[in-house]
């Protein structure tokens, strides 16, 4: 009770202490104003005031940002040059001669305030009442690179960055159409991030569109970090394993979903963007299925099913075999089989379970090494630990293999969260063919379908073209079928309007 | 479908010998007469189901009656297929597993698809055809050992032995009776006639495979013996890769099994929520899986007891499924003449 | 949030329910691989087990029982006494049968087990031993793997190339009930080594009546139209006028390589006739007579004529012993239904009384690569 009492603060109800939004307006001597930033701003070291005589109307004026996240060579060159020494005969309306391009006047506070923290300058002038805003925001940015996780071999080696507004030009790069639309919208109390919405407007489904909108309305947060926060919060189910959102840090993936029918949201300072709604299938594309042609395409994607089945069946079936139901083995494989396993003490799903988790483990680890070690530590890891605990007698060589090909298997699908949904589901399926065999396996399975055929993406069935059924698109699922095929937009992303091709039959294909 | 194909080719044999493929076809076409008959009738009433049409002809209390009915036909048959798996998996997957463990296993995906509305379980049902069509395939294969000239003659003892075998293979056309309640779901009402003549006649195609396989394969002196001949015929299954087959093929036919009786489940908890008045199937599922396991545990099964509880319901569902729609179909006809007449 | 906890409470009931229900993993078992049924002198049931041994400590990779028990189901509590692990007949490939458990009439009830219970194996393929059982089953050469992959192997080898009849449980089951055919199974003898010798043949009753030869048995499955890719044979032109000398100089080997075959069932004069049309196309593979000596048509016509005989010696000790390997009471069934319904329960005895006709057509594609 007493640990209790001391912690029985009831925290405040509203979220930041200091909310207390100022109700004045700019005033126009110049020395209030100065001194308004200043308590606003106190200890805060990176914030400049710049007092200055502008030359044109010889009037007092003060410019003030913060130093770090403005363009300094911009202010210098295109604020503070044209205001210092710029004197020009004609006296027109625009007496304050800044070189920029956005500009925005405003007399509230809170506009101000924001835009410092934006980024972006603010001059006072003495005897007037509004403020100017220049923006010369310049956060620190990383260059435009190749992206890590998702890397292509044909395609371009482009990934998105941490800024927002790159990022939309990156798209803007794959669709130059007066119907990519874009809506703004902000979210989160202290962290103030900005989202964008991509759509094509005669394509996408006006209902979806809201739905998402809705959703991220109702948000109420401190700060989104990055884009799998909102993914997160605007989930349907967020109790499934799999997820219904799908993140991504390329942009010629995002602009051909926006072509498909589907909507992108670009979070700032977020290289994810979030393509809702999405099937199941579109976590087994990647962009070099459409830049190879279709056979191989058609059987990379066949292996990449596969190997989503392997990665989750195999350990759960080699226990089911070992424990259960051993008639199923031929009598050869029967006979080495029984050889390795005689010497181990475990059960066989103790045995499956200490080798699973030790990959898990192995896995985690090596993405914390830095490439120099995690290479030599992979190999020796892998290698000698393994031989090493076969020769020990803990696990049998079979269990090596089989838990090595899931570990391969599970790499092959291109996303990486799919990847992580299907390493957990591994483990209940393991538990079930360890206590029921074949049998727990079917029950599996049938929980698992179950629990598939009724998740939906906002809103959309998230099992199409498979557990609704829809067989025009299954030219793109489980083969792809060639381009010139392929005319119209699939039937799950629920686009008004369908077709997205003429028939392209190439010549010599006819007859 | 179902169970009923499992032990199907033994019954029909002991009742009309090899000719016993005959009787599935006459099944076959009774079944899909009564099937386009329920479709006629339901057509008077496109919004409602069959207690919503009983109600509006008859009254609420007949009405009332009608749903206490079905609920308990469903329910019951349900019970039946469902102990049924689980006996069989016992006998044949898992003999050391009490049979009450395998009920609780299998309801809990059965719960969680058939608490949702019809559409996941409609969902459900085609996602596990095509995945188990493959199943089909494997039977060919068997097929090299087999003998036709277990067939012939044709027709060796005459009909009579036919028709009166077409009672015990009416149990696996069952299930038709279901579009009394589906029919105002359909959002493409023409369609129905056509589903439900193509869906007794993948029935049809199934049970003459399996059953004509198992003919062939075994000579008529001897398939009397076997109980499950339809599993037993896989046995034989020996590839270079995997053996014994049955047991994985068992498994995956637990898929199918599902789909016959989730639809039950799901029209028995559809009707006494109708009597109760809501719309929330889950807790009257919850209720139906926990009063089965409790009557598994308390009265444990065996084959016979099921046997005999599934003879009773062949009987009431002929009457409900066959009778039935005929008189209700008849009746509704009369009272449209009627009602034509009066109006002019 | 509710349902979660709900399916976690139920895991784990089920984890604890489940622990009634116990597994054996795979190396605790001994997995019987070879099963022998045989009489002693005093007429005592013996039941004999083989199985591997995997435990790398243990100098001999085998270990077989050898036991009286009453049946096959009683043996196995004698067989859990005496080896590590539990014994299980999960993948039995080998059933040995003794002649003499043959030479009684009802030998069949002793396999109930085997077909009841659905753990049983149904391929296990079906050997007769002449001689007592234990022979084989304690037999371990040493230049060949082990008993039981050595014996279905072979087995398996023979029935491809024609030679013996591929007898599983499921198949003697079938020719045991079935009321038109009686069984044949093949049949093994150790001399020196261990050796296929050709088919047994045995009464409706499952009594032990004769066997055939490795030669004959190429024509019983021709007969039965359960002939493999494979059969050769080799035929001594008799009707040639050297002597054959030390290098046999008048054999010839055939390769069969299509055979098509067409009974017709007839009912005349109180009894059935079978008429058998076989159409054979050969290769020959071997002529170790001069080239030229006799002229193809004539080699067809004298192989046509050896085959014929040798058939009809078959068909003759067939209906002399008053059985029916060959199934032709299936055909009986199938055309004349009413008669065939008369003699049923005496199939045999019909067949002996009916009339068998074979002959035999034979078209030779090709000579091979030299003339």
């Amino acid at each position: 009770m007493l640990f209790f009492r001391r912690y029985n603060q009831k925290p405040s109800s509203s979220r930041q202490l200091n909310n207390s939004l100022h109700q004045g307006l700019v005033s126009s001597e110049l020395m209030d104003n100065i001194a308004e930033i200043q308590s606003i701003f106190c200890d805060t070291p990176d914030l400049i005031v710049r007092y200055l005589v502008i030359k044109q109307t010889q009037s007092q004026a003060a410019l003030i940002y913060l130093n770090g996240i403005t363009d300094s060579k911009t202010i210098f060159n295109h604020v503070l040059n044209p205001l210092l020494f710029e004197d020009s005969k004609d006296n027109s309306e625009a007496d304050l001669k800044v070189s920029l391009g956005h500009i925005k006047e405003t007399n509230t506070w809170p506009q101000i305030e924001s835009a410092i923290l934006n980024g972006e300058c603010v001059l006072f002038v003495d005897k007037r009442t509004e403020a100017f805003i220049y923006d010369t925001s310049n956060f620190p940015k990383r260059p435009i690179e190749d992206t890590e996780i998702e890397s292509s071999l044909n395609g371009p080696h482009v990934g998105f960055t941490e800024t927002g507004n790159d990022n939309v030009a990156l798209i803007r790069n794959h669709i130059h159409n007066r119907e990519l639309k874009i809506k703004e919208m902000i979210v989160g109390e202290r962290g103030k991030s900005k989202l964008f919405i991509l759509y094509l407007a005669d394509v996408v489904n006006p209902e979806v569109l809201k739905e998402l909108e809705n959703r991220i309305q109702k948000i109420d947060v401190d700060s989104i970090i990055n884009a799998g926060v909102l993914a997160e919060y605007i989930e349907d189910h967020p109790y499934s394993p799999f997820p219904q959102l799908l993140l991504t840090e390329r942009p010629d993936f995002a602009s051909s979903e926006i072509l498909q029918g589907r909507i992108v949201t670009v979070v700032d300072r977020s290289p994810n963007v979030i393509i809702g709604p999405v099937t199941f299938d579109s976590f087994f594309k990647t962009t070099d299925d459409y830049s190879s042609r279709w056979m191989v395409a058609s059987f990379i994607r066949l292996m990449r099913y596969f190997g989503f089945f392997m990665a989750i069946f195999l350990p759960a079936t080699y226990i089911a075999i070992i424990s259960f139901h051993f008639e199923v083995i031929p009598l050869k494989l029967l006979l080495s089989l029984g050889a390795s396993r005689e010497r181990i003490p475990f059960p066989p799903y103790i045995e499956a379970f200490i080798m699973e988790l030790t990959l898990e483990m192995l896995r985690e680890a090596g993405i914390r090494l830095p490439t120099k070690i995690g290479q030599t530590v992979g190999i020796v890891g892998g290698i000698v630990i393994g031989q090493a605990a076969v020769d020990a007698g803990i696990v049998s060589n079979i269990m090596v293999i089989v838990v090595a090909l899931t570990a391969v298997a599970s790499f092959i699908i291109p996303n990486y969260e799919m990847g992580s949904a299907i390493r957990i589901i591994r483990f209940p399926m393991m538990i079930l063919a360890s206590l029921f065999g074949f049998v727990g396996l079917t029950v599996g399975l049938m929980i698992l379908l179950g629990h598939f055929i009724a998740l939906e993406s906002l809103g959309t069935p998230y099992g199409s073209p498979i557990a609704p059924l829809r067989f025009p698109d299954w030219k793109d699922v489980f083969m792809r079928f060639p381009q010139w095929a392929i005319n119209k937009r699939p039937l799950s992303t629920k686009a008004i309007q369908m077709i997205k091709a003429n028939s392209n039959r190439p010549k010599g294909d006819k007859q | 479908m179902g169970v009923g194909v499992l032990t199907l080719p033994r019954e029909l044999a002991e009742q009309a010998g090899t000719d016993g493929w005959m009787v599935i076809i006459i099944s076959w076409f009774l079944a899909t007469m009564a099937s386009l008959i329920i479709i006629q009738i339901m057509k008077k009433y496109p919004n409602g189901t069959i207690l919503d049409l009983l109600t509006h002809y008859f009254g609420k209390w007949i009405g009332r009656v009608a749903t206490i009915i079905f609920a308990l036909y469903f329910a019951l048959l349900a019970n039946v297929i469902f102990i049924r798996e689980a006996l069989f998996i016992q006998a044949w997957i898992l003999p050391r597993t009490e049979v009450y463990v395998l009920i609780l296993l299998l309801s809990i995906p059965s719960y969680q698809i058939a608490r949702k509305n019809i559409n996941i379980l409609g969902r459900y049902s085609e996602f596990v055809f095509f995945m188990t069509l493959w199943t089909i395939i494997i039977y060919l294969i068997p097929l090299k050992y087999a003998h036709w000239l277990h067939l012939f003659p044709v027709l060796k003892e005459g009909w009579l032995p036919i028709l009166t075998t077409v009672k015990t293979s009416i149990f696996s056309f069952l299930g038709f009776e279901i579009a009394f309640f589906l029919y105002p779901f359909l959002q493409k009402k023409e369609k129905a006639s056509m589903g439900v003549v193509i869906a007794n006649t993948l029935s049809l195609l199934a049970f003459l495979m399996v059953t004509i396989g198992a003919f062939i394969f075994y000579s008529p002196d001897e398939i009397t013996i076997y109980n499950e001949p339809t599993i037993e015929m896989l046995k034989v299954l020996e590839f270079k890769f995997i053996e014994r087959l049955e047991i994985v093929f068992f498994s995956f036919y637990l898929f199918v099994i599902s789909t016959t009786v989730l639809p039950f489940m799901f029209m028995t908890v559809f009707c006494t929520s109708q009597l109760v008045g809501k719309q929330d199937y889950s807790k009257h599922l919850a209720c139906f899986l926990l009063i089965e396991f409790a009557v598994v545990v308390l009265f444990p099964p065996s084959f016979d007891e099921n046997t005999h509880l599934q003879q009773v319901i062949e009987k009431a569902g002929i009457i409900l499924a066959f009778a039935f729609p005929l008189c209700l179909w008849g009746y509704v006809w009369v009272h449209g003449l009627f009602k034509r007449r009066a109006i002019k | 949030m509710k349902r979660m906890c709900l399916a976690i409470l139920l895991v784990f009931l089920i984890a604890i329910l489940s622990s009634c229900g116990r597994h054996v993993p795979l190396e605790d078992l001994t997995i019987s691989l070879i099963l022998g049924v045989d009489l002693d002198d005093e007429n005592n049931l013996i039941i004999s087990e083989s199985s591997p041994v995997f435990n790398k400590d243990a100098k001999k990779s085998v270990e077989t029982y050898q036991l009286k028990a009453k049946s096959i189901r009683a043996s196995r509590k004698y067989f859990d006494a005496l080896a590590t692990g539990e014994v299980t007949a999960a993948k039995i490939q080998i059933l040995l049968l003794g002649k003499r458990v043959l030479e009684h009439e009802d030998w069949f009830s002793i396999l109930d087990t085997v077909y009841r219970n659905p753990t049983f194996s149904i391929n296990t393929r079906v050997i007769v031993v002449d001689g007592p059982v234990s022979d084989v089953i304690f037999y371990k050469p040493a230049d060949k793997p082990q008993l039981a992959l050595h014996l279905k192997e072979a087995i398996d080898k023979n029935n491809g190339r024609s030679r013996t009849v591929n007898n599983t449980l499921q198949v003697l089951h079938r020719q045991m009930y079935e009321k038109g055919l009686t069984p044949s199974i093949s049949e093994i003898k150790k001399e020196k080594n261990l050796k296929f010798v050709g088919v047994s043949l045995l009464n409706e009753n499952g009594k032990y009546v004769d066997s055939l030869s490795i030669q004959d048995s190429s024509l019983l499955l021709i007969l039965k139209d359960e002939q493999k890719q494979e059969v050769t044979f080799t035929i001594p032109m008799k009707s040639l006028d050297d002597e054959g000398g030390i290098f046999n100089k008048n054999e010839l080997s055939i390769d069969v390589n299509r055979v098509k075959s067409k009974v017709k069932t007839k009912y005349d004069q109180d009894k059935f006739h079978f008429n058998y049309k076989i159409h054979m196309t050969v290769t020959i593979v071997e002529q170790l007579f001069p080239v030229g000596k006799v002229k193809e048509k004539e080699l067809e016509k004298m192989i046509e004529k050896e085959l014929n005989s040798r058939f009809k010696v078959l068909i003759k000790k067939i209906q002399e012993n008053k059985i029916d390997p060959i199934g032709l009471g299936l055909y009986a069934r199938a055309y004349q239904y009413e008669q065939y319904k008369k003699v049923e329960e005496h199939w045999g005895k019909a067949l002996a009384e009916s009339n068998i006709d074979v002959s035999v057509d034979i078209d030779i594609k090709s000579m091979g690569a030299i003339k």
